[in-house]
């Protein structure tokens, strides 16, 4: 006993400092983890992690836009915040408007954190170091995105887009640093998510088959020059894409849905991927369960429209409507494929006022995987447009898109609770309270 | 006594011409230290004296023949013996002084070491073991609720190994711990939730019922800055000292007892039967447009074939248990030791909830010689707890929700019924406690080795190790039928999870101590010390399933495996030195300085080392001449007392930035950050000063304490500190905030009968006023304490007030929900004002507490009823909004919901009906007053008289019967007005969401003394 105390007393005298500090071995101080490029790499791979996460595209940022669009009318529901956002009653409290805000930021300032130390350690594998780079301001870019496009009105709703949009974020933030930043335009914002994809794509790899690949880059531009109405440049980016011929449709409507782990299918443009000991899509495949899509009324709108493939395979169940694109628990997020390439080319077409035919050549295309008859007969461009709307909501229902597609059309949305215009705020996530408190910059959204 | 004793020493000095004998010893205390100033004199004779420094006397030329000698001595039990006194005869007789049990003259467990009573001049309570017997309570914690003023008690939970929340004094933290340092036998041991109980089945359990509470000798409170500085950055939240029972010298003693009883919850919710819950649900489809004809089913439910389930009555039960003990103990002069063994089974009124205990203990202590005392106690406990899932976790929290009384427990062919929540579980609350088996084994080990060395009759070493280790095993079974887990075939799954978590604590103290008489009755007493702890969490979990699975299968099977983790956390070190003085002049004016350095692996590196401090003075007023021919007033001391102590619940690792792994993306190795750092991280500061006042009246027929303090808080931890989120950081914990607080504390002890054999009756009362405010959170406007901000800290206002729009009755026009906005406007309640409307409503903690105990005693009967009372706290029902006029949300409702409003002019605290409305909101329409009465316990004891014990062959036979929580009185309608859905948060009180009730107990029992 008096040598254990001699031992202790020798401690404390000469080696206080180190008695008292105490890491956890599971955890990693930031130091270390920003000391080499392999670190960067880890953070790089929570990056995608993060992604996954169920407020972002493992969950909610799909599941949710589709319970405020009308594709989905849910019956009340057992969560203080889903069944918010199914009454479009919501308040800056909202778990899910909350969750979004959060994780997408997080994965933005991690994104940050990469950028940051990269020039220190990008001479040690300048190949991976410029992977990195690419693959970190693709997500810096998709998240800004994403997030304009859920806490603001959406671009078109103020001549030139300056109406309030999101706070930008290119520096990491500390305790102090970054607290206080201010909301920065729609447009603004647009054209920051437009430079990082641009500067993405020189240094994302070729092949198709990547975790994120230029194309995936390419495809996002389309995205956000389509959700902007610039739909010369959506055209010019949808021209690179299916011309590159790196990319075809799947034989099956279904095959899309059932891919899993380091597969690509032929269509995939960008995905999530999701290995089985992962389930990280367990939020977006639980809350879009054929059981969890209440069948009877929902979408019943959506599935008289359909008359091919698509509404057996994918869409009903003996008859009633009972969704299947999430039936398989496996599966990858697929966040861009080709289908959505050509119906938004068709758009574009349309709207630049290409010929009929050329119009219905990229649409077609859609119907006849599905096996459906071509439509050799739709005109003029109004009609053009709703027979590419009702395809478009066929083809993307439930994958989150018609959201986004109706406000991006100014179009109303009927749904079980009420009608509502496209920019009526009760459409727009509030700023989270949190937010509100911390931010002395921060300016709430209308009706909040 | 004092006058006698004068008169005594002039005779012995003028009438030396009889003398003939002699006589001379040392009196000593039960330590084994020389007791000063005792009276010694023949019975019968004049002949006396009174001892010297080292406790010698001698008396000299005493009468022959027959005499007997009297040692006498304030606060110790007058002891005589006869002696035969021969001429020239030389005799030695040594005396060991008994301390009487008056109350004053305990010797009181402080930190590092023991008190008289009456010296003391901080703030202190002791409880007795006699106290905490034959309570079923399997959590010491539990048992002392309502026992001691300032020392506020909730369980939380009536579930198996649930765990209690002790309130010392109040809190003067935010977010960093308030619960109180527990020390067991010298050695600070762990008392948090390491289990996932509360994650996974919605109630806090404890490791303290690993500890036999038949093993307790006695309970300390350390409650002011002056008892607790000597704890350092640890004792701001005060300490509790339990210390555990050993050995006696005498013959020895084998105790035993037997107790059983059975349990029900302590009150029985009402909620909707079938055809309620269907006429409600029919005025809600007409009051939303919809023609009555069109409704047929419910849920998929058709109307003409609905069950009727009173789902409680399916999960709930008659708990029983069974509790033995039996301890061994004897001593000699030379080594004691005590061994005693206990095992108890239980299940609780839940269906499925099941605990079992078994421990051990054995205590040696040993003294080869005079100086030297050297003992070791060992315990050990081992529990099985089988779970049950409460409150949000689902089994009786669904069963008082969810689950809809038109709903069957089993379809026909016999299996259970499945109901649709959005396909992502199975639920059924009878399957759940059927199929489900969820375990946790728990294995302490506790070990305390003391050497004691009087180096010189004034110094004393003392070193302590103590070693603390928890094992805890939990498994979480999941069979295949309940879950929705499948693998990529279809294929249904079953989950297997393995969690260990093996905790170690090693504590190191040594001191010296230093006593000297100075002059005749002066003393000194200096303490220093040195202390280290360490204490290592190392954990694993594993995750598998697999269709074959059942509970025992082994988790490291590759073919299972899933998902595996291990490493250590929760790892802290502490290096400490304190120091205790304290000065006695004439036992009548008291002085204590103590003072403690804490450095601590927790601490930022800017702040590694905290620094405390207190002093306290004492002034035994009734021994002063002037009260001396006073009647009645028979003790006062008046006491005060100022320090300083620190927090240092502050968690392990806040203070730097971290990246945490398992961050993985398809197969490859992610990290991704926690947090920013915070290097000036530190204990929080509380500084208090406490006045008090000890008195006894008439004989000590009325004992009691009152005691003031004032306590103020600074570099209040706010853990969770918000961050504005667009930095990609949500929160960090950082030292911001200041928190005051004041309160008084009453305790009073009257003896109303107290003649030996006629009817005894004694009185035991405490209460306690307490309030406190925020005063400062830097930069954080305000804390909200739940995820809907029901609880808050705010500048100005009380510690976690409950921030609601407040209720404005139910629009007797319309039916709707009306609150105040904040101009005091009534406007329909929604979503939006019922989050910018909001203002302070109330506070979860009570204007004042306490308990009275009766205890009375008529020959060998014994009666005692204990009531425990709380006044002024407030309950938000989080569950209420969905269940008290809120169809639309699925829920089955409160019986109360009847009272719906029908039509125009209505008056009720029910809206109208409705299955669309969004009425899932929060207003003080669910904010309850929780106050309550509770007959804590109430008991019947019978003593079997000697002459029957002996013919046994028997000292003592004792048995009873008790009831605990057999009745409350409350305004509050839920389970049980204790209730806390959070665990011990200092912000969270007082909020329910669907937590289970406390247990009402009835126990009978034998203990049986040989």
């Amino acid at each position: 006993m008096k040598k254990n105390l001699y031992i202790i007393l020798i401690v404390m005298l000469f080696g206080c400092e180190k008695y008292l500090e105490k890491i956890p071995d599971y955890k990693f101080p930031s130091e270390l983890a920003t000391s080499n490029l392999d670190s960067l790499e880890s953070i790089t791979n929570g990056i995608f992690n993060q992604l996954q996460s169920g407020n972002l595209f493992g969950g909610g940022l799909i599941a949710n836009s589709e319970l405020l669009s009308d594709n989905w009318d849910a019956p009340p529901i057992s969560s203080f915040s889903l069944n918010q956002l199914r009454t479009r009653d919501l308040n800056a409290y909202n778990g899910e408007v909350n969750g979004l805000w959060n994780d997408a930021y997080r994965a933005i300032n991690m994104s940050n954190i990469v950028l940051h130390y990269l020039p220190v350690h990008e001479n040690q594998d300048i190949t991976k170091a410029t992977l990195i780079r690419g693959e970190c301001l693709f997500v810096r870019a998709i998240c800004h995105f994403e997030l304009v496009r859920m806490f603001a009105q959406p671009a078109g709703y103020s001549a030139n887009n300056n109406h309030l949009g999101i706070p930008i974020k290119l520096t990491k933030s500390s305790a102090t640093e970054g607290q206080n930043t201010i909301r920065s335009s729609v447009d603004d914002v647009y054209n920051q998510v437009i430079q990082d994809l641009k500067e993405a794509i020189a240094f994302l790899p070729e092949t198709k088959d990547s975790r994120v690949s230029k194309w995936a880059a390419i495809a996002y531009l389309t995205k956000v020059y389509f959700q902007k109405q610039d739909y010369a440049n959506t055209l010019l980016y949808c021209d690179e894409i299916i011309n590159s011929g790196n990319f075809s449709l799947n034989t099956n409507v279904d095959e899309i849905y059932s891919v899993s782990g380091w597969n690509f299918s032929a269509e995939t443009i960008f995905q999530l991927i999701n290995l089985p000991e992962d389930m990280n899509n367990g939020v977006l495949t639980g809350r879009l369960k054929s059981t969890s899509v209440a069948y009877n009324n929902p979408f019943d709108s959506l599935v008289s429209l359909m008359n091919d493939e698509r509404k057996v395979k994918l869409y009903t169940f003996l008859g009633v409507p009972y969704l299947k694109k999430y039936s398989n628990t496996a599966m990858n997020i697929t966040i861009i494929r080709l289908a959505e390439i050509y119906l938004t080319r068709a758009e574009c077409k349309a709207m630049l006022n290409y010929a009929d035919i050329e119009v219905r050549e990229d649409y077609n295309i859609i119907k006849s995987r599905a096996n459906n008859f071509s439509d050799n007969s739709t005109t003029g461009q109004l009609n053009l447009l709703n027979a590419i709307h009702t395809e478009r909501w066929i083809e993307l229902g439930f994958e989150g898109d018609r959201f986004h597609d109706l406000k991006r059309r100014k179009a109303k949305f009927y749904t079980s609770i009420g009608n509502f215009e496209w920019d009526d705020p009760k459409l727009v996530y509030p700023i989270p309270q949190q937010e509100m408190d911390m931010n002395n910059n921060m300016i709430q959204n209308e009706g909040y | 006594m004092r006058k006698l004793l004068l008169i005594n020493l002039l005779f012995i000095n003028s009438i030396l011409s009889f003398a003939q004998g002699n006589i001379d010893g040392t009196v000593i205390d039960e330590n084994g230290e020389p007791l000063i100033g005792v009276t010694v004199f023949i019975n019968k004779t004049t002949f006396g004296t009174t001892t010297d420094l080292n406790g010698y006397y001698k008396l000299t030329n005493l009468p022959n023949g027959d005499q007997t000698i009297k040692f006498s001595f304030i606060g110790y039990i007058t002891q005589e013996q006869n002696i035969k006194i021969e001429s020239n005869s030389y005799i030695n007789l040594n005396m060991t002084m008994k301390s009487d049990n008056l109350l004053l003259d305990q010797v009181v467990v402080v930190g590092y070491g023991t008190q008289i009573k009456r010296e003391i001049s901080s703030s202190i309570v002791s409880v007795k073991t006699e106290e905490l017997e034959n309570k079923p309570n399997n959590n010491i914690a539990s048992s002392l609720q309502g026992k001691a003023a300032g020392v506020q008690i909730t369980t939380d939970n009536g579930m198996a190994g649930g765990s209690a929340s002790i309130r010392i004094r109040g809190v003067n933290t935010l977010s960093g711990g308030a619960e109180p340092l527990y020390v067991i036998d010298g050695v600070p041991i762990l008392n948090d939730d390491i289990s996932e109980s509360a994650s996974r089945f919605g109630y806090n359990t404890s490791p303290l019922t690993l500890i036999n509470p038949n093993d307790i000798e006695d309970i300390t409170i350390l409650k002011d800055a002056s008892a607790t500085a000597i704890y350092g950055a640890r004792g701001a939240n005060g300490v509790i000292l339990i210390t555990t029972k050993s050995g006696v010298e005498g013959k020895s003693k084998i105790n035993f007892s037997y107790n059983t009883g059975i349990s029900t919850e302590t009150n029985r919710l009402e909620l909707l039967n079938a055809n309620q819950y269907v006429d409600l649900y029919k005025q809600a489809w007409v009051n939303d447009g919809n023609n009555i004809n069109d409704l047929t089913h419910i849920n998929n439910i058709h109307l003409d074939s609905i069950a009727n389930t009173d789902w409680l009555d399916e999960v709930l039960q008659t708990g029983s248990f069974h509790d033995v003990n039996l301890s061994y103990s004897r001593g000699n002069k030379k080594i004691n030791y005590y061994l005693s063994g206990s095992f108890k089974k239980e299940s609780t009124f839940m269906k499925g909830n099941e605990f079992q205990r078994g421990t051990l203990k054995g205590v040696i202590n040993y003294m080869p010689n005079k100086k030297t005392d050297i003992s070791t106690n060992i315990s050990f406990g081992r529990t099985d707890n089988k779970y049950a899932k409460t409150g949000s976790a689902g089994g009786l929290g669904r069963a008082q929700s969810e689950a809809l009384p038109i709903y069957p427990v089993y379809n026909p062919d016999g299996s259970y019924y499945w109901w649709d929540n959005g396909g992502l579980q199975n639920l059924n609350p009878v399957a759940e406690a059927e199929l489900l088996d969820n375990r946790n084994k728990s294995y302490r080990y506790l070990n305390n080795t003391k050497v004691k060395y009087d180096i010189t009759n004034n110094l004393t070493f003392k070193n302590e190790f103590g070693v603390d280790i928890i094992n805890q095993y939990e498994r979480f079974f999941t069979p295949k039928e309940i879950t929705i887990k499948e693998d990529s075939n279809g294929v249904s799954l079953s989950t297997l999870e393995n969690r260990e978590i093996k905790y170690t604590t090693l504590n190191l103290n040594s001191t010296l101590n230093y006593i000297r008489k100075i002059k005749t009755n002066n003393e000194l007493s200096v303490l220093a010390g040195f202390s280290t702890q360490n204490s290592k969490e190392d954990y694993k979990y594993e995750r598998v399933s697999g269709p074959t699975l059942t509970f025992d299968s082994n988790t490291s099977d590759a073919q299972y495996q899933e998902y595996s983790i291990q490493g250590r956390g929760q790892e802290y070190a502490i290096l400490s030195f304190f120091s205790r003085l304290n000065y006695n002049i004439k036992k009548k004016y008291l002085f204590q300085l103590s003072y403690r350095t804490d450095g601590s692996s927790r601490f930022g590196n800017d702040n590694k080392y905290g620094h405390f401090g207190a002093v306290s003075f004492g002034w035994i007023v009734s021994d002063e001449k002037f009260l001396n021919d006073n009647k009645w007033l028979s003790f006062l001391k008046l006491r005060s007392s100022a320090g300083s102590r620190g927090n240092d619940n502050i968690g392990n690792f806040n203070q730097y930035s971290f990246f945490s792994g398992n961050q993985n993306y398809a197969g490859s190795y992610g990290i991704g950050p926690d947090n920013p750092s915070v290097s000036n991280l530190k204990w929080e500061t509380v500084i208090t000063s406490d006045v008090g006042l000890d008195f006894g009246i008439l004989e000590n027929k009325i004992e009691g304490t009152f005691e003031y303090y004032y306590t103020k808080s600074s570099d209040v931890l706010v853990a969770n500190s918000p961050l504005s989120p667009s930095s990609g950081y949500t929160n960090v914990t950082r030292n911001l905030g200041k928190v005051k607080s004041s309160g008084f504390d009453i305790q009073i002890t009257t003896h109303n009968l107290s003649k030996k054999n006629k009817l005894k009756w004694k009185t035991d009362f405490n209460i306690s006023k307490y309030k406190n405010e925020v005063l400062d959170l830097g930069d954080a406007k305000e804390i909200s304490g739940t995820n809907f901000g029901e609880n808050r800290a705010i500048v100005g206002q009380p510690v976690g007030v409950f921030f609601l729009a407040e209720f404005a009755g139910i629009d007797p026009t319309t039916g709707d929900e009306l609150i105040y906005d904040l101009q005091g406007n009534k406007v329909v309640l929604n979503a939006t004002n019922s989050i910018s409307e909001r203002k302070v409503m109330g506070k979860p903690y009570p204007d004042f507490y306490g308990g009275i105990n009766n205890t009375f005693e008529y020959k060998n009967f014994g009666l005692e009823f204990f009531f425990v009372f709380s006044q002024g706290q407030k309950i938000y029902d989080d569950h209420g909004k969905r269940q008290l006029g809120n169809m639309g949300f699925g829920w089955n409702q409160d019986i109360r919901t009847l009272d719906y409003w029908q039509t125009n002019g209505d008056e009720t605290n029910v809206p109208n009906l409705s299955l669309t409305e969004n009425r899932d909101l929060n207003s003080s329409r669910h904010l309850h007053d929780a106050s309550y009465i509770r007959l804590r316990n109430l008991s019947v004891s019978y003593s079997f008289s000697e002459k029957f014990c002996d013919k046994l062959k028997v000292e003592k036979i004792k048995i009873f019967i008790a009831s605990q929580n057999l009745a409350v009185w409350t305004k509050y309608k839920g389970w049980d007005p204790e209730v806390n859905r959070e665990g011990s948060g200092a912000i969270t009180q007082g909020v329910s969401y669907l937590t289970p009730p406390q247990s009402k107990v009835f126990t009978t029992g034998i203990n049986i003394t040989l």
